[in-house]
């Protein structure tokens, strides 16, 4: 079922600035989508609207066929905590909690961490993190630290997988794991990838292409 | 979450151990205040209770102003006295004892009373001279409304009632006077006749200002020193419900002429010290428990200033507001239940040190030897309370203004 946007409006302060303006779109289940833009463009703040986490102004958006304004704050808190990972541009992993206990702390919210276990320790072999599972963020690079931080959002088998600038602070080794992981999972998995990049040779590795202008888009391309 | 609060605490050991301090200070501070200041004053009570009455009923000092007399002896006169009638010269005394005697006897409330009168006289033994207050008393009733019995540090209280001129005086004052049990001393009466007494025993009170100054006697000697043959200058009551003493003396005041005064009335002067005490104990409990709080709230205000990327995340990820409070808040209850037990566990170990310091009784007011401790629940319970209080306090402020934390405001902020 997927995202479906109509005419998302999103405007911030007073007098308001309108960051993103009437955005229609679908994106299907299983589908790698990468949004594109310049700085301002609006492509952050479409992710987070698409997730949920930033309130519309006005527009409707259906997730998996249901109409998120009918939702209660509950239910999206559930809903996001059940079919959505995020990664961000900083990892944000937790300091006093190891990184395989960092993977597991979504499970946390529903009990669930220990029926997980095993497959937290399968996301962070198959991530190449594995040897690392005992160690605290601060003792590990930053490549690392993403990696930890996208098996932390793979660990509930999400449907949706929304990334903010993922490679932005890393290195180009370190951003193509991540793209790698990425390819993978949305093959592997048929999870869903929503990715808000400005580097083009990552976007390109994305099947779609969004491409966002002072809040609009400007083209809408798959390869 | 509280998974995470102990993980967070136990990250920053120092801070944890600091804030953790001052709560265990805090509780502790009021624990050994209380059982110090509640030890003694329990003492003192316990002590003006046993060796006063429950109930005094004291005859009316008469007073005569320069106009009282004007209506009796020139009546729709008016009066200037050349020399003003100011003073009574006669002791007072209760007008209808046996009135009084009847209705205590009658009263279901009470257990026992004790008519007695107490004169100012002079006692000499050798060289040596003291003023002296002379209580006369019935011995067995004396010992009925009274723990005078317990006190005796030497002879029997009830010898009093053997018969002769007999005194038993306070211990303090036997060795300021330097006699012993069986010794003679001499009692000047207020006509300056000198009648010989007989030392039947020595009582210690406790309280210096009572052992170094009394003495009691049989009531008619009393009686005749003071020249008030026959008459009774006050009765002590004891009840069977010490907490029933005010309702009491309330209600005999309103039924007679004379001054009817429950223990606590009596002594009001001692309560309103313990008011203040009370009120110091509780101020400085509570400026080391606001300091212990403000530490708390300081570290978990940093550590959420530190942690807003964390708390997006944490947001982002299904985590709602409350889960946001309970994470911040739990570290201010852990620390304050934590805190409140060892301060309790603190306090109680120098409370049993400072009980066991013994100390001379020759300068003491009283004639305990060691500091007097209170222990009671209701402290330990207290004490818990405060610290958990601040704890909950300090934790929830943060903690709420972490839970309105939009995650998407945090990310923007954070570059995200």
């Amino acid at each position: 079922m997927g995202f479906n946007a109509q005419k998302i409006v999103k405007s911030f302060g007073n007098p308001p600035t309108v960051v993103l303006k009437e955005i229609s779109l679908d994106v299907a289940d299983g589908e790698f989508v990468a949004i594109t833009g310049r700085s301002g463009s609006g492509k952050s703040t479409l992710l987070y609207s698409l997730s949920t986490l930033d309130p519309l102004t006005s527009g409707t958006l259906l997730l998996d066929g249901q109409d998120t304004a009918t939702l209660s704050q509950k239910d999206l808190h559930r809903f996001r905590n059940l079919n959505m990972g995020f990664v961000f541009q900083f990892h944000y992993l937790l300091p006093e909690l190891n990184c395989e206990e960092n993977v597991l702390f979504p499970a946390r919210k529903t009990d669930r961490h220990e029926e997980l276990r095993s497959h937290a320790v399968q996301l962070m072999e198959d991530f190449e993190i594995g040897h690392i599972r005992k160690k605290l963020s601060g003792q590990i690079s930053g490549g690392e630290r993403q990696r930890v931080a996208i098996a932390r959002a793979m660990v509930m088998k999400p449907k949706y997988l929304l990334a903010d600038e993922p490679t932005g602070n890393l290195d180009s080794i370190s951003g193509e794991k991540v793209l790698s992981i990425f390819e993978r999972v949305n093959q592997k998995n048929g999870t869903t990838v929503i990715m808000v990049t400005h580097d083009q040779g990552y976007a390109h590795r994305a099947r779609r292409r969004i491409g966002l202008v002072d809040g609009r888009i400007d083209f809408d391309e798959r390869t | 979450m509280f998974y995470l609060a102990i993980r967070q605490l136990l990250a920053r050991p120092r801070q944890t151990l600091l804030a953790l301090l001052g709560i265990t200070f805090g509780s502790a501070a009021f624990l050994i205040l209380s059982g110090m200041m509640l030890g003694f004053r329990e003492y003192l009570i316990q002590r003006l209770i046993n060796t006063t009455a429950h109930i005094s009923i004291k005859a009316e000092e008469p007073t005569i102003g320069e106009h009282s007399l004007d209506a009796d002896f020139f009546p729709d006169s008016l009066v200037k006295w050349i020399v003003p009638p100011v003073v009574h010269n006669e002791p007072p005394h209760i007008e209808y004892p046996q009135g009084w005697f009847d209705r205590l006897d009658a009263d279901p409330n009470v257990l026992a009373y004790a008519p007695q009168i107490i004169t100012q006289v002079m006692v000499n033994r050798g060289k040596l001279t003291r003023s002296i207050i002379l209580i006369g008393v019935e011995a067995q009733k004396q010992v009925q409304a009274t723990d005078v019995q317990d006190d005796m540090t030497s002879g029997n209280f009830m010898d009093l009632d053997k018969g002769g001129f007999q005194v038993i005086i306070g211990e303090s004052l036997a060795q300021k006077l330097g006699i012993h049990v069986d010794d003679m001393l001499n009692i000047v009466e207020i006509g300056g006749r000198v009648i010989p007494a007989k030392v039947a025993g020595f009582f210690n009170t406790g309280m210096s200002q009572v052992d170094d100054v009394t003495a009691y006697a049989p009531i008619h000697y009393a009686q005749q020193a003071n020249q008030t043959l026959g008459q009774v200058g006050q009765i002590i009551v004891k009840l069977k419900d010490i907490t029933l003493a005010r309702t009491l003396a309330d209600q005999w005041a309103t039924m007679s002429r004379e001054k009817v005064q429950s223990w606590d009335e009596a002594n009001a002067n001692f309560f309103q010290v313990f008011a203040m005490q009370d009120m110091i104990r509780y101020i400085l409990s509570f400026v080391v428990l606001m300091i212990a709080a403000f530490g708390i709230y300081n570290i978990l205000n940093m550590m959420i200033l530190q942690k807003r990327g964390e708390i997006a995340i944490l947001r982002s990820i299904g985590f709602e507001a409350l889960d946001i409070i309970q994470l911040f808040l739990s570290q201010g209850l852990l620390l304050g239940f934590i805190g409140g037990i060892l301060g309790l566990v603190l306090g109680t170990l120098v409370c049993l040190y400072v009980q066991s310091i013994t100390f001379a009784t020759g300068v003491s007011i009283t004639r305990i030897n060691h500091m007097l401790i209170a222990w009671h629940v209701k402290y330990y319970v207290l004490g818990f309370l405060l610290a958990f209080v601040s704890g909950l306090v300090a934790g929830y402020l943060p903690a709420r203004s972490a839970s309105k934390m939009h995650p998407i405001d945090i990310l923007r902020s954070e570059g995200g």
